[in-house]
């Protein structure tokens, strides 16, 4: 118990290192925008001589950086990523919350359906004997990896939405409706989905490949397992535990990547509240979206940890001290 | 037991050819073709005979191509015109500009961007990456970290972060990917070369009195520069991807757009104007495709799997 | 066939087996050259080699473990109790391994499924329509292997995953998994070479009661002479896919025939008796009996 808790403590420790050493890169960032702090943190919104004095004491911008970085980092800490000046003064955390689950709409999916793809495309490419299907899934795979998926959001709105007219082009809901419509979900699922399928057949085929030329294959084979037996019972658990692995960066890859496809889809989720803040110069919505982004990304990476852990029996041990000898 | 002196017949070496004693199978060897080396194993692939050209072909038309083509920047007549025409093979976008001009030019950004900064976490990646999987300790750890760093914080994140703040430029684009890019290719290197060094041959050229540096330049780097190719081969196509995203987002020189750029004007016109949206793309594709072709294919000739399929 | 020659049908018979792996991209090698060799019921025969010698290619060849790819190639004849095994589908194979045939690896780490419980791999090999279709009875044979190959708390180790028990266990579970589907033949290939040796003369002992205990017939393929000579009847001396020498282990031990057995004893010799210059085949000889497999290919 004592040892899992010093892992874990560990993780954590670094995780919040990590977090630190963020949010620390980004205060100097602000810090060394050109120009008036004061108008860096608000942007394009003309400020009167009152709304100047006012912002300097809440923001402390009259002390000295140390103490300011402290305060900021404290801020930050506690939840508090400031204020969005633009619009209303609404906390930033609260605009951003309205969006993210607009985002997670599309993210949620997209990784669910890129997983799966994987893993079934990689395990045919990986066993199948016709040249062929392997030729054509990885060829299939390298191809889609290769395609800026924003871009590949641009055609697919050419093509079912442009031209054949069967999807909606633009936004989450028919105007005016909130909630979200399937309809427009879609083509920014598929958009999402399809770098992050390619990535994953990869790996999975060579993951299948390798756990394949393992020796215990050996002494399945030589049981008298059928080669489905073998593939399923025996290749396929083991080549599933890299892709555990990955998820994690995979999540943060496709939230990442999320400005683009809300771009690309007018998808009013976290992504593109970034770009148009980006645009509008809203630097503290700018810099409380990416807080968030690496939060979710760290929670995400050690979530993976966990999950690992449990499911590769030989790390569930590694806590337990090795059993006794028993031997006849 | 008295130490036994070996016979000179005994002493397995010194009076035969070298034929590995405990593999008697492995002198019967037969060759099924005479040995080619991995380069020309590489050249001969049918992948590498259809994607060098296909990438060459873009080189040489970034580079010069903007000699042959008319004014990419100044707006003009007619606007928007489909591709097809005499005067405007690709036809003109949503300012009249010729389109065939504006894509041409963008390659040049674009693969300009892709290839520096490929080279740029090359070389980072050999130094750091090869100082890490040499000495170990403190270089090992600072790569391990600044790796984990920008797996939280993604490339693209921070790129557009720094964009924001402090401006966009495209040396600055380069010098920003470059940072958030190099890890992975030192990680290669770092495994790579710690592998190399538990080989014998750098035992004994320490024993012989080289030092450190000397060994890595001429032992460790050689043997690791395969994989690192294919690695850098992957990051011109990883960085030439990010660039285009970045530039549709708005960021970069708008006097110098690059493909993703020319993407990013097409956003508002694909209803009329569908070939802005489609030629970029295209190049993007091509390029990054032949890029990731060429980096497998590199990797199966140096390190191809053989014979263990069960 | 007359009910004598059925019954004088050995129980493995293997003539002119030639097998070819590749070993690189563009090359290949002749691993085994013109084996001839046969196994009757109950008996231990045992394949003495180097490594490199071919002595676990043709355990695998026999086991049909080879591996798949279309660029090995097995040519000759292997039957078992008459039935032609080269060329014969998927299936066939699969059936003769399920029931007659099984084979002890040499590492025991590697070769158990590091995230399967160990129990249910042994459980494998007991297919639910000899137990009557019912799992209780299976786990029950589990229990009952797992003792037979010398292993106590069997629920505990059955439950168990392979990186959680000892090198010594994991080799007997190997052990298990091969005597639970009773089969007819047993091969072991170089079946203690990865343990602690003070681990390994018990594996041995083990191995020997219960290939005795079950009457299976039993070939042995080791590097070490001294294993080969405790536990057979009958050895075969292979160097370079040859079979150089054959005869009773008792024979072949103390009046070879063939230079490359008098060189390999007299070189075991020079290792356990004292005061003895120590002898390694010289490279002469290698390149004379190189010459002659080459030749007889």
């Amino acid at each position: 118990m004592k040892a899992r808790l010093v892992y874990y403590g560990r993780l954590l420790l670094s995780s919040v290192i990590l977090f630190i050493a963020v949010v620390t890169v980004l205060f100097f960032l602000l810090e060394l925008a050109p120009g008036d702090s004061i108008q860096a943190l608000v942007g394009d919104v003309p400020l009167s001589e009152d709304m100047r004095e006012r912002l300097t004491i809440i923001y402390g911008l009259d002390r000295p950086l140390v103490e300011r970085y402290l305060t900021y980092l404290g801020n930050v800490l506690t939840g508090n990523l400031g204020l969005s000046v633009g619009t209303n003064n609404e906390p930033v955390l609260d605009i951003i919350a309205t969006r993210i689950p607009n985002t997670l709409a599309l993210a949620i999916p997209s990784f669910l359906i890129s997983t799966t793809g994987g893993i079934i495309l990689g395990s045919i490419a990986a066993r199948t004997r016709k040249r062929w299907l392997d030729g054509g899934i990885s060829g299939l795979a390298v191809g889609l990896f290769s395609v800026p998926n924003f871009w590949l959001g641009m055609l697919l709105i050419l093509l079912f939405s442009i031209t054949l007219g069967w999807l909606p082009t633009q936004g989450k809901a028919p105007f005016g409706e909130s909630g979200i419509d399937p309809r427009y979900a879609i083509l920014p699922i598929i958009t999402m989905a399809t770098t992050e399928l390619a990535y994953k057949t990869r790996i999975m085929r060579s993951s299948m490949i390798e756990s394949l030329g393992q020796d215990f294959i050996d002494t399945a084979r030589s049981k008298g397992l059928t080669s489905s037996q073998v593939l399923w019972k025996h290749a396929l658990p083991n080549a599933l535990l890299p892709m555990v692995t990955i998820s994690g960066y995979s999540l943060g890859m496709i939230l990442a990547g999320s400005a683009l496809v809300e771009r690309v889809f007018g998808w009013p989720g976290m992504g593109l509240l970034f770009i148009d803040s980006i645009d509008r110069q809203n630097n503290m919505v700018v810099l409380g979206i990416v807080i968030v982004l690496t939060v979710t990304i760290i929670v995400v990476n050690i979530l993976t940890d966990i999950v690992y852990g449990l499911v590769d029996p030989r790390l569930r041990a590694r806590f337990t001290p090795k059993k006794k000898e028993v031997v006849a | 037991m008295t130490t036994p002196t070996p016979k000179p017949d005994a002493v397995l070496g010194t009076d035969a050819p070298v034929v590995t004693p405990t593999e008697p199978i492995a002198a019967l060897e037969r060759k099924r073709d005479p040995e080619r080396s991995n380069w020309r194993i590489f050249f001969e692939k049918p992948t590498t005979r259809v994607f060098i050209p296909v990438l060459v072909f873009f080189v040489l038309l970034s580079a010069f191509g903007p000699l042959f083509v008319g004014d990419p920047i100044t707006a003009g007549f007619p606007k928007l015109l489909p591709p097809g025409s005499a005067e405007h093979v690709l036809g003109t976008d949503h300012l009249g500009r010729d389109f065939l001009a504006r894509v041409i030019n963008g390659g040049r950004v674009s693969l300009l961007v892709g290839f520096s900064v490929a080279l740029l976490c090359m070389t980072i990646g050999l130094v750091v990456g090869g100082l890490a999987g040499y000495f170990g300790g403190i270089i090992d750890t600072v790569m391990v970290k600044v790796a984990e760093f920008f797996q939280v914080l993604p490339g693209i994140i921070l790129a557009l972060v720094i964009a924001a703040l402090l401006g966009a430029n495209v040396v600055f684009i380069v010098i920003i990917l470059a940072i958030t890019m190099w890890p992975s290719v030192a990680r290669i290197v770092r495994a790579e070369s710690m592998r190399v060094s538990q080989l014998g041959y750098v035992e004994s050229a320490k024993a012989a009195g080289f030092r450190g540096l000397r060994i890595i330049a001429s032992d460790v780097i050689p043997n690791v520069m395969p994989p690192v190719l294919v690695a850098t081969t992957m990051t011109v196509g990883r960085a030439i991807l990010i660039e285009s995203g970045l530039s549709y987002l708005g960021i970069g020189d708008p006097s110098r757009p690059s493909w993703g750029a020319l993407l990013n004007s097409a956003q508002s016109y694909m209803r009329d104007g569908w070939w802005l949206a489609l030629f970029p793309g295209l190049c993007i594709v091509l390029v990054v495709l032949a890029v990731n072709m060429l980096g497998d294919a590199l990797n199966d000739s140096f390190n191809p799997t053989v014979g263990r399929v069960k | 066939m007359s009910a004598s020659q059925v019954a004088a049908s050995p129980l493995l018979e293997v003539s002119g087996l030639n097998v070819v792996l590749p070993t690189g991209r563009r090359s290949e090698v002749e691993a085994v050259r013109h084996v001839d060799l046969v196994v009757r019921d109950g008996e231990r025969v045992g394949i003495v080699g180097e490594s490199g010698s071919g002595k676990s290619v043709t355990g695998r060849a026999i086991a049909g473990l080879l591996p798949t790819s279309p660029l090995v190639r097995v040519t000759g004849s292997i039957r078992f109790a008459g039935r032609e095994m080269v060329g014969a589908p998927a299936e066939d194979w699969n059936a003769i391994r399920r029931e007659r045939v099984g084979m002890i690896f040499q590492d025991p780490l590697t070769f158990l499924n590091p995230v399967m419980r160990v129990g249910r791999q042994v459980a494998e090999s007991i297919p639910l329509s000899r137990v009557g279709g019912d799992r209780r009875a299976q786990l029950t044979a589990v229990h009952e292997f797992l003792a037979q190959a010398g292993l106590e708390k069997v629920e505990q180790v059955a439950n168990s995953f392979p990186h959680e028990l000892s090198g010594g266990m994991r080799q007997r579970v190997l052990i298990a998994i091969a005597i639970a589907k009773t089969p007819a033949l047993i091969l072991a290939d170089e079946p203690t070479t990865a343990l602690d040796a003070t681990v390994q003369q018990r594996v041995l002992d083990t191995l020997d009661r219960t290939v005795a205990d079950l009457g299976t017939a039993m070939i042995l393929i080791s590097h070490d002479l001294a294993v080969v000579a405790g536990m057979t009847d009958r050895v075969y001396v292979m160097y370079a896919g040859r079979i150089v020498e054959e005869g009773t282990t008792e024979q072949v031990l103390q009046d070879p025939q063939h230079r490359y057995t008098q060189a390999l004893l007299q070189s075991v010799h020079s290792i356990t008796e004292p005061d003895t210059e120590l002898y390694s085949i010289p490279p002469s000889l290698r390149r004379e009996l190189n010459a002659e497999a080459d030749h007889a290919s």
